[in-house]
């Protein structure tokens, strides 16, 4: 994208005016994408687009300054832009020219983009298939492909070349009950032609019929505190909102987190060992290279309850003399690096998944969670439902109309007490300051002893 | 300085026989500073520029983007449009928009001080902010993302079916989030203001809404379970509003995904409550004089004393259900349309919040969590995680880790009382506090 000569330069004029560290991050990105509602479908639409970010540390202050211009004198325009920005803090700074451009070579032929229509067919005709009650299907497929190059004046220069491909199966179900929806998604860090060999369209569009069909004659869900059982791969995005938002450096160095000065100690069940890791073979939060050039790692978080590490970017590292630990991303070009996760996961335990139900009296089974949020400073989370059903005696029962649990951080890990020997992950979207990043969440069969169900019935 | 528009016009004359075109330039000049311990964390400026090109050929739509607007890029994305639309199957209701004849409100949407205003004033304001927040009560343990930022932007949308426009508009704001504790756990509160330039943001007020709110959660604890009457302020109402109005998109509603699918006519809310969409309207942060495909904006009687009166269209989801567009298409430059509320407006009677609070055990919600997990357009169920204030006989007491949950169809129809407390919100929405029966608390 741009030449090593002209990165040297700029990372120089960067530093021109002092300052400790500077940053070049350029990216190349190009999408496909198309979805198909009510058996029509839509446009079929491209984008593509580069771009160069840079900045420069000054102690505590950042510079940056961002261009879609990758001429040399815009280029050294947006150097200069951030080393004063960083330096002074009040310089009277040019607002960056928008010029030249290269077309993005499109990633993806004719033939691959006709596959993308038929694959959406086949999902609809699948989900319509499934049962008459099903009255609406929308599907969607996309591809992209990102390049980036980080140097920094640290003399790193590197390159990584990542791509992403996603299909997507939402259904409406309809019946004099009302309407009900569920989704389901397929998503890897591969590009088009190994996504092929991998999505099972027919298995996704089942899967997103069979959550909404019972949700037709489900009932409200109960109010108050109940065990809840969380279906293998369903419930990760509790691990990622309950602590591992918790345990993202920035928010550490800032105080704004309930795992401040907890490490070496106790924050959860003994049965919780939790990991991120950007390494995983094709899963969604996966990438060879972070957004600052730090190759991903497997980082435990949580090893049998104890608290061991955070997750680090460059910038909260340094605050506490620490290495990057390949945790730095950043949506785009546009956006400044931030801790963020990537694929996050509790490792399987010992018990039989079937007998954690079986050992559970009166609580609820989610086979499915829609999302969630924290707030890490008080470590309340919620996550919301899309498939849930009553456990009576031991057997999974009726299901349930959707809703959200609620829970404290640490006090929601504190109170698994089965951990099961089976495995999924799931793929996501996490957003954190504007910013939102493609993630995993994964975990076991697990059961929490109480959650807080906000239900409208009593429970 | 029709300078886009021209451009987009100019590659219009690229038209093939049987296409149509439509192409959408925007360019934005951006600026954002965020102070964090007296010092400017970080600060950002940039410009970006965008085209979307959608060619319809036959039915068939291809869609493209390019993240510059130079000449040789629009051609280049018009030459992918053109490719794509080749690789698709005919949809027969796929339209441009076409103007009506409907004359474009004249609309002062730009700051003419923001251009000039310098970058030392910018981070000003942003150290202001935070100081302001710091300095307002001693339990104030921290202030995050003490932001000032403002964005000048200009769109053009041109088609082979005759839209031509172009609209500026500038914006600038304020965000914070201060954190309190009193020797307890924290407590966190927001607070943000938007305006069409630098005068209309005061950092004092923003610093106070946000440390307030914090301080109002002191002490919070998990309440009981119980049946209660909430009264979401400004900011939750406006979120409230923004589901019901999406529930109103005319796209939604003809493919039933909807919640109001076969209700229009109906009544949906109490007599006295009316819902207007109005993007005229001045005030608006999303005021705009044409829509996302150009057409001339109008205000959309949604609700009109308590019936679902009017939708949301636009020239798709109009085709689709055998009508006209009425000029509601939301968009950003490099993505396609869809149809939505700007500026939504409550017609109702207003009552003291001293009168809402009064009536019995009420709970003022300040903050909502999961509304992304927890509310469904399409069965309208609404199960969500709240902060905010039991007003009881006993006096106030703040809760946390809490859901209300309810569902939004009932909730319309269940509104008791809105407040007098009118805000316009950054999203474009004014709203006032809304005062609603029937809702469950689930906690311990």
């Amino acid at each position: 994208m741009i030449d090593h000569e002209l990165v040297e330069e700029l990372l120089t004029i960067a530093l021109a005016r002092g300052g400790d560290f500077a940053e070049l991050f350029a990216e190349e990105r190009s999408a496909t994408s198309v979805s198909l509602s009510d058996q029509r479908v839509g446009a079929l639409a491209d984008s593509g687009w580069r771009g160069v970010g840079i900045r420069v540390l000054a102690g505590d202050a950042t510079g940056f300054a961002h261009t879609a211009d990758l001429s040399a004198a815009s280029l050294r325009e947006a150097a200069r832009t951030a080393s004063q920005i960083a330096r002074s803090g009040r310089g009277v700074v040019a607002a960056m020219p928008v010029g030249r451009f290269e077309p993005t070579v499109p990633s993806l032929g004719g033939q691959a983009k006709r596959r993308m229509v038929e694959l959406l067919r086949r999902g609809d005709a699948v989900a319509r298939e499934r049962d008459g009650a099903v009255a609406q299907v929308t599907t969607s497929i996309g591809t992209e492909r990102r390049r980036i190059l980080v140097a920094n004046s640290e003399g790193l220069f590197a390159t990584d070349e990542q791509s992403r491909s996603r299909l997507r199966v939402h259904v409406i179900a309809r019946a004099d009950t009302g309407a009900q929806s569920g989704h389901e998604v397929a998503a890897f860090s591969v590009d088009f032609d190994e996504f092929l060999a991998l999505v099972d369209v027919d298995g996704l569009a089942q899967t997103a019929a069979g959550r909404v069909l019972p949700k037709l004659r489900a009932r409200p869900a109960p109010t108050g505190e109940l065990p809840v059982v969380l279906a293998r791969g369903s419930g990760g995005i509790l691990f990622h909102e309950a602590c591992g938002h918790g345990l993202e450096a920035d928010h550490i160095v800032k105080r704004a987190s309930v795992y401040v000065d907890r490490l070496g100690e106790q924050v959860a069940s003994p049965l919780v060992t939790l990991v991120d890791d950007g390494t995983r073979d094709r899963d969604w939060g996966s990438y060879r290279l972070d957004d600052e050039g730090h190759p991903a790692q497997s980082n435990v978080l949580i090893e049998h309850g104890e608290l061991v590490d955070y997750l680090w970017d460059r910038r909260s590292a340094a605050k506490f003399a620490r290495e990057p630990k390949g945790n730095g991303r950043r949506e785009d070009y546009r956006s400044l690096p931030m801790v963020r996760m990537t694929n996050t996961f509790l490792r399987p335990g010992d018990s039989d998944p079937d007998d954690i139900v079986a050992s559970t009296e009166r609580g609820v089974y989610v086979a499915a969670l829609s999302g969630g949020q924290v707030n890490t400073a008080t470590g309340d989370f919620v996550f919301g439902t899309q498939e849930a059903y009553l456990i009576e005696h031991g057997r999974i029962t009726v299901p349930l109309r959707d809703t959200q649990l609620i829970g404290n951080g640490p006090a929601v890990l504190a109170a698994i007490d089965a951990v099961g020997n089976d495995f999924g992950m799931t793929p996501g979207t996490c957003g954190k300051n504007g910013q939102a990043v493609p993630v995993g969440t994964g975990q076991p069969t697990v059961r929490v002893r109480a959650v807080t169900l906000g239900g409208t019935i009593d429970g | 300085m029709a300078e886009l528009l021209d451009r987009a016009l100019a590659l219009l004359e690229g038209r093939l026989a049987g296409e149509a075109i439509e192409v959408v330039v925007g360019r934005t000049r951006e600026t954002e500073v965020v102070a964090y311990e007296g010092v400017i964390e970080s600060l950002t400026q940039a410009e970006t520029a965008v085209v979307g090109v959608r060619v319809i050929v036959g039915g068939r739509v291809g869609f493209a983007t390019a993240g510059s607007i130079e000449d040789h890029a629009l051609a280049d994305a018009l030459e992918r449009a053109r490719e794509n639309a080749g690789l698709v199957e005919e949809d027969p209701d796929a339209v441009l928009a076409e103007p009506d004849g409907v004359v474009a409100p004249t609309l002062e949407l730009v700051d003419p001080k923001l251009p000039g205003l310098r970058v030392e004033a910018k981070v000003e304001r942003a150290l202001d902010l935070e100081r302001a927040a710091r300095r307002r009560d001693r339990r104030v343990r921290d202030v995050q993302h003490a932001t000032y930022g403002d964005r000048h932007s200009e769109v053009a949308v041109a088609s082979t079916t005759g839209v031509a426009t172009q609209v500026a508009q500038s914006h600038a704001w304020l965000f914070l989030e201060a954190l309190a504790d009193d020797g307890g756990p924290l407590s966190t509160g927001f607070a943000s203001v938007g305006s069409r330039g630098p005068d209309g943001l005061d950092p004092e007020a923003v610093a106070a809404e946000a440390v307030d709110r914090a301080l109002a959660g002191l002490g919070a604890t998990k309440p009981t379970s119980q049946s209660v009457v909430v009264r979401f302020d400004p900011r939750t109402a406006g979120v409230l509003l923004g589901l019901w109005a999406s529930a109103l998109s005319g796209l939604a509603v003809t493919r039933r995904q909807s919640m109001f699918s076969d209700r229009v006519g109906e009544r949906i809310a109490p007599p006295w409550f009316s819902l207007l969409d109005d993007p005229t309207d001045p005030t608006s942060l999303l005021a705009t004089p044409v829509d996302g495909e150009g057409l001339a904006t109008r205000p959309h009687q949604l609700v009109v004393e308590g019936i679902l009166h009017e939708l949301l269209f636009d020239a798709y989801a109009a085709k689709l259900a055998g009508r006209r567009s009425n000029a509601a298409a939301l968009r950003s430059p490099g993505s396609l349309p869809a149809p939505g509320a700007r500026a939504l407006r409550v017609v109702a009677p207003r009552r003291s919040l001293e009168e809402l609070d009064g009536a019995g055990s009420v709970l003022v919600v300040h903050a909502l969590a999961g509304v992304h997990s927890g509310v469904s357009t399409v069965s309208g169920d609404f199960s969500v995680g709240v902060e905010g204030v039991l007003q009881t006989s006993h006096g106030p007491r703040p809760v946390r880790e809490a859901t209300v949950s309810g569902n939004l169809q009932r909730m319309l129809l269940d509104l008791v009382a809105v407040g007098d407390d009118d805000r316009e919100l950054p999203s474009g929405t004014r709203a006032p506090s809304l005062l609603i029966d029937g809702l469950v608390l689930a906690g311990r």
